[in-house]
């Protein structure tokens, strides 16, 4: 059920009215029934995976909690369990990287978020920062939980779970912070991402027409970047808004990347709940491990006190990093991708130090808003590089676009009209490109002070008049494929 | 103890004021590379092995709850 259906919509407000309803006590079985209905319209067999893990998930938790003292229980426990949840999303990583198709093997919608969740949840009760869940149900809730379950956030447990499980009253101010926050992800999904789309799969579905323009290729990848963000952070605001009108507040992903000054700041800005997850569950246990520690010494005691304290910084980061990329696909291209960014944030961490006096002997005044602009703007076209690995699905593809980036340019392709032929009339790539004008304005203004506490100001008759003005221009200027359902969201597919 | 920490983390991180808040984590003060340099410095230096049960917020949010946590570890170890 995609979010931009009528079902979906629907289905919100038959589940929004029940909830409020019903005795505060059994709220939440109607985010498990609905949750449950939700996914259930996946597929029965992905619907009996996703219960499965779960069954795992709580089997592991509980004996872990029981064997309390015995560590070498606990440690069996949990390896058992990682290794089946893991293994379990790596073979369908795996199978659909290389087309195998088994009858019994179906990849569920949103395993890698669900998967994740779930193994900080084991790893969190493993280190006794979380008790273990007694009831199935409540565990099952906390997994499918329908608003996060595609595209995450990948929630802690500590964090939601509780939310879920208790009975929250109606809230005006709720409805209506959470109605704004919706509608601005649609507006994102469906006015500016699934535009940008359309040019960005016409240059590179016929790549090999446009190997000579320069500009067009650029243009594309950077669109495609615009597309990105736009569906993943617009899909965010939705499911963030939705659980807002239900008195449920889900961790936020994404805080304006675009604004970072640095590739570090961007991806604390970005995916944050993935990078989070990475932090406590992968980085971290490196960082404190006896073995890393004892190298990091003997480095130390070898090439000196900087040199032994950068391995704990370095080993960490490569494996956060190529584990990162690994989550993102299992092409090649994805394994160069983290490697990309490692290689990026690695080197501006260690080098930290001289990077500053580098900047001082250039008399560059850091505090400058040009120096903060440009460096926004440098973050950027990592980025976009980044993407340009990525998007255009092979590094093949890569090559040829780069290539054609850098032999011909064509910069008058932009202006003579033959952007207005790649999918995108003139009306709506003006459209598009005045779209992305109010999305970066909203920014600058939202680094500012928040927006939507300015609206939440407003009396109700402007408040009221200018979301239905939003809302009809959504709904005017929204990209809508067949029988209304418009395209998916671009980060289900993990 | 809390004298010591202090000096050795000034020396490393000249531009933190680890002074300034008793929430040096929930502020931002610290992010994730330099709670990572803190515990590189503070294992080399105590010769102690922070287990993952103690990286939580109590423990760095101050020069304080550092002190404690070093010399609980290091009553541990010892």
């Amino acid at each position: 059920m995609s979010l931009t259906s009528i079902y979906f919509f629907l289905f919100m407000t038959a589940l929004i009215i029940i909830y409020f309803i019903v005795p505060k006590k059994v709220r939440w079985i109607v985010l498990l029934v609905g949750s449950c209905y939700f996914y259930l319209a996946g597929g029965l067999d992905i619907f009996c995976i996703a219960c499965a893990t779960v069954a795992i998930t709580y089997f592991a938790a509980i004996w872990m909690e029981k064997a309390s003292q015995d560590i070498k229980k606990k440690r069996l426990l949990l390896s058992a369990a990682v290794v089946l949840l893991l293994g379990f999303l790596t073979l369908t990583k795996v199978s659909s990287h290389y087309g195998w198709q088994y009858r019994w093997l179906v990849v569920p919608l949103g395993i890698s978020y669900y998967t994740f969740s779930l193994i900080g949840y084991l790893a969190d009760v493993y280190w006794k920062k979380e008790k273990a869940e007694t009831n199935y149900l409540k565990l099952l809730l906390f997994t499918l939980y329908f608003p996060k379950i595609i595209q995450g956030p990948i929630s802690k447990h500590k964090s939601i779970a509780g939310q879920l499980l208790e009975g929250h009253e109606f809230d005006y101010d709720n409805l209506c912070a959470g109605v704004q926050l919706a509608m601005w992800g649609y507006f994102k999904k469906l006015v500016i991402a699934d535009r940008a789309a359309i040019f960005v799969d016409t240059v590179f579905g016929g790549l090999d027409n446009y190997l000579e323009s320069g500009a067009i290729l650029t243009m594309a990848v950077i669109l495609s970047t615009v597309q990105l963000y736009c569906d993943f952070s617009g899909y965010m605001d939705i499911v963030i808004g939705i659980s807002q009108i239900l008195g449920i507040q889900l961790e936020n992903n994404f805080k304006r990347p675009f604004f970072s000054k640095s590739a570090a700041e961007f991806w604390r800005r970005w995916h944050i709940t993935l990078g989070a997850w990475f932090k406590d569950y992968v980085y971290m246990p490196i960082v404190i491990s006896p073995r890393l520690i004892k190298f990091s010494t003997w480095v130390r005691n070898h090439f000196g006190k900087r040199t032994g304290k950068a391995m704990m910084n370095v080993i960490p980061l490569a494996v956060v990093w190529l584990l990162t990329g690994l989550w993102h696909g299992t092409g090649k291209n994805y394994v160069l991708w983290g490697i990309y960014w490692g290689a990026i944030i690695i080197t501006t961490t260690v080098f930290a130090p001289e990077i500053k006096k580098f900047n001082k002997f250039l008399h560059i005044n850091t505090e400058a808003s040009s120096w903060q602009l440009f460096q926004m703007v440098r973050t950027t076209a990592i980025f976009c590089v980044g993407r340009l690995i990525t998007a255009p699905g092979s590094l093949r593809n890569s090559w040829k676009i780069l290539l054609g980036m850098t032999h011909s340019f064509r910069l008058w392709e932009l202006f003579d009209g033959t952007i207005y032929t790649l999918g995108l009339a003139e009306i709506d790539m003006k459209l598009l490109v005045l779209s992305i004008g109010i999305l970066w304005i909203v920014g600058i203004q939202q680094e500012k002070s928040s927006i939507r506490e300015r609206i939440s100001g407003w009396n109700a008759l402007a408040r009221w008049s200018f979301y239905a003005v939003a809302f009809v221009s959504i709904f005017m200027l929204g990209i809508y494929g067949t029988g209304y359902d418009a395209s998916s969201f671009a980060y289900e597919r993990y | 103890m809390e004298e010591k920490i202090l000096e050795l983390l000034t020396e490393e991180y000249p531009d933190v004021d680890f002074t300034s808040s008793n929430a040096l984590v929930d502020d931002g003060i610290l992010d994730s590379l330099t709670i990572t340099g803190i515990i590189a410095t503070l294992t080399m230096e105590f010769g102690i092995t922070i287990p993952y049960e103690e990286i939580i917020e109590e423990n760095f949010n101050s020069i304080a709850g550092l002190a404690k946590m070093v010399t609980k570890l290091q009553s541990k170890e010892g």
